[in-house]
């Protein structure tokens, strides 16, 4: 149970599923509030970028860059990696084709045979359209809802939202934050990357959603 | 963003990157010259054996999968001119390489059944067949349309509208070479605007005419389509050969690069699925109605030895490609598109052949022993027309040096 907590832990689950229990806060911040993560804060698109590059350099992998506008060739200095998105909806679209198949030869040619204009039963042909919407409409299915699962989307409220520097990414600064949650996390560490990258400034940022135990 | 330029580093015009080597074009003389032999043994083997008529339909199937790929290439130059599209600009000399030679493929396609139609009492185009459609009300029917002259006029009406259209654009695209005057680009959209509709309309109709009516108690609405898909897909998978044959030679480094490759596998891959879309939604609606007249040609090929071509088309000319296609490294890499573009054109083939062939024998019988005839006669103008993009690639700049959106084709990326 553990095990299987720790890998529901590590792929995120417990931020956007109720029924995962939140693992207890790696780091704590003086006020007892838990610790997010670690923000700096850059005035150019070219100084974030040039950040970017640093800390996928140092190995970190919960991290994130906002800007107000995107920069281009941001993923490959962050070191995102392609998406797995593809091989989900190619599994909601096998399902639906296959599934309307079966369906069709199950309905058409096993529990109930009928002549239809002399056609034999299990004839493939008039069954391809409907496999075909059925295949469009599963992969319609997964891809929707495996990007909202994979990126954790919707949610109610975000950490970041308790920085009041922050909402300043949606105009004329540039943020990178790296998380807490990162297995590489070491505050002081974070910090002097941060800095020496060319933050302009470098703050905590704490989870207020979790409730503190004093 | 400055930053993402500035990881690329500029793109070399110089001579040595945009020109193949001069007194390359050797060997298109030599592929010319095989095609031009294989093209004349054909007929003199096939009259010299009393059967005129095999001749000709292996020489027709080679002639429309090759008139295919020019009028594919056509129809990419005047939809990249029409989206104003910049990416395709690097690439886009190729295509109108293929497409000029709109000229000579259009005659060599139309001069076999001409000859037919005009001098060998229609043994392949039956409809000329006094035999055949002596009491045929259904040619009487249709004998307003199908009759030499109408078929005649149209085809020198077909070739007119090909020709002043590839000479056009291609006059616009060469000019601007010598001036770089941005204007004809302008100009080259406006007539690809006017241009689409009538080449829309007069490959249907030259598909109607010059395939379609092999068998002419047969008839299908969606046959243009079927044409026009099958002619999108070769002629982009083509454009893919030469420009990787091309830079393995060492040119169009950094000007053709795997995002351009990635993008025309998308629309390759695309054109796999129109092409089954619209080749099933033909077969679908035929099959379900059920009527004598529309089933022959799907009964000829469902039954017996043709029922084998028939799936092979399905898994090969579909399935086995779409499934390759899916997988974004394969689209990127110039080695595996050229195996699937190799293919897809041997397909396309085998899909005339699909066409073309039943119809030598009649009914549902294969008649394979004449099998090297075939061969000799399918390879005839698609050798003509490889020899001579061979030597329009050498003639000239491998792509419009002076156009507007160069620099747009030359920092080209998808970011997926």
């Amino acid at each position: 149970m553990g095990a299987l907590l720790g890998i529901l832990h590590r792929m995120g689950a417990h931020h956007y599923c109720p029924l995962v229990p939140a693992p207890p806060p790696r780091f704590v911040t003086e006020r007892g509030c838990t610790l997010h993560g670690i923000m700096g804060e850059f005035d150019t698109a070219q100084a974030v970028y040039a950040a970017a590059e640093k800390v996928r350099d140092a190995g970190y992998r919960r991290w994130d860059v906002h800007t107000p506008f995107p920069i281009h060739g941001m993923e490959d200095a962050m070191g995102v990696k392609p998406t797995r998105l593809p091989i989900l909806i190619a599994l909601g679209a096998f399902t639906g084709v296959g599934g309307a198949y079966l369906m069709q030869w199950w309905m058409g040619a096993v529990d109930y045979p009928m002549v239809v204009q002399g056609k034999p039963y299990a004839a493939w042909e008039p069954w391809v359209p409907i496999m075909f919407e059925l295949g469009v409409l599963c992969s319609a299915f997964s891809a929707l809802l495996g990007m909202l699962g994979l990126n954790g989307l919707p949610r109610h409220h975000h950490p970041l939202f308790t920085s009041e520097r922050f909402l300043r990414s949606s105009q004329d600064r540039f943020f990178v934050v790296i998380e807490a949650e990162d297995q590489n996390f070491n505050p002081q560490r974070v910090r002097s990357l941060l800095e020496s990258s060319g933050a302009t400034h470098v703050e905590l940022v704490e989870d207020d959603s979790v409730e503190v135990t004093p | 963003m400055s930053h993402a330029a500035a990881h690329e580093g500029p793109v070399s015009l110089a001579e040595g990157n945009v020109r193949l080597r001069a007194g390359g074009g050797a060997i298109g003389t030599v592929l010319i010259a095989a095609g031009v032999v294989a093209a004349v043994a054909t007929f003199a083997v096939g009259i010299g054996q009393g059967n005129f008529k095999h001749a000709l339909a292996a020489y027709h199937i080679g002639a429309m999968s090759s008139l295919a790929v020019c009028l594919g290439a056509m129809f990419w130059v005047m939809a990249f001119h029409l989206v104003m599209s910049g990416w395709s600009v690097s690439i886009r000399r190729q295509f109108e390489n293929a497409m000029v030679l709109v000229p000579v493929i259009g005659v060599l396609a139309v001069a076999g059944i001409a000859a037919d139609v005009f001098f060998m009492h229609g043994q392949l185009l039956t409809w000329m067949n006094g035999a055949v459609r002596q009491g045929d009300s259904l040619y009487e029917e249709k004998a307003a349309w199908l009759n030499p002259v109408r078929w005649g006029l149209f085809a020198l009406l077909y070739l007119f509208i090909w020709v002043y259209l590839s000479q056009r654009l291609w006059w616009y695209s060469t000019e601007q070479d010598r001036t770089g005057a941005p204007r004809l680009s302008n100009k080259a959209r406006f007539t690809s605007a006017w241009g689409m509709p009538i080449f829309g309309l007069s490959l249907t109709f030259a598909a109607f005419d010059w395939l379609m009516s092999v068998d002419y108690r047969w008839f299908s609405t969606m046959w243009g389509v079927y044409y026009f898909a099958g002619a999108a897909l070769s002629g982009m998978a083509a454009m893919i050969l030469v420009l990787a044959a091309v830079r393995r030679s060492g040119r169009l480094s950094g000007a053709v690069t795997n995002e351009h490759l990635h993008d025309m596998s998308k629309l390759v891959f695309g054109f796999v699925v129109f092409w089954a879309y619209i080749g099933f939604g033909q077969y679908f609606l035929i099959w379900y109605s059920n009527i004598p007249e529309e089933t022959s040609f799907m009964l000829a090929r469902k039954t017996e030895g043709w029922n084998a071509l028939s799936t092979f088309l399905v898994w090969g000319h579909f399935a086995v490609p779409w499934y390759i296609l899916l997988w974004k490294f394969v689209r990127r890499s110039w080695a595996l598109m050229t195996i699937v573009c190799a293919w897809v054109m041997v397909l396309e083939v085998a899909d005339m052949y699909w066409i073309i062939r039943p119809m030598v024998y009649g009914g549902t019988g294969v008649h394979l022993d004449m099998w090297w005839l075939d061969l000799l006669g399918i390879v005839g103008v698609p050798l003509i027309l490889a020899g001579l993009l061979v030597r329009k690639a050498h003639a000239g700049p491998l792509m419009p040096l002076k156009d507007p959106r160069l620099p747009e084709a030359l920092h080209h990326r998808n970011y997926v």
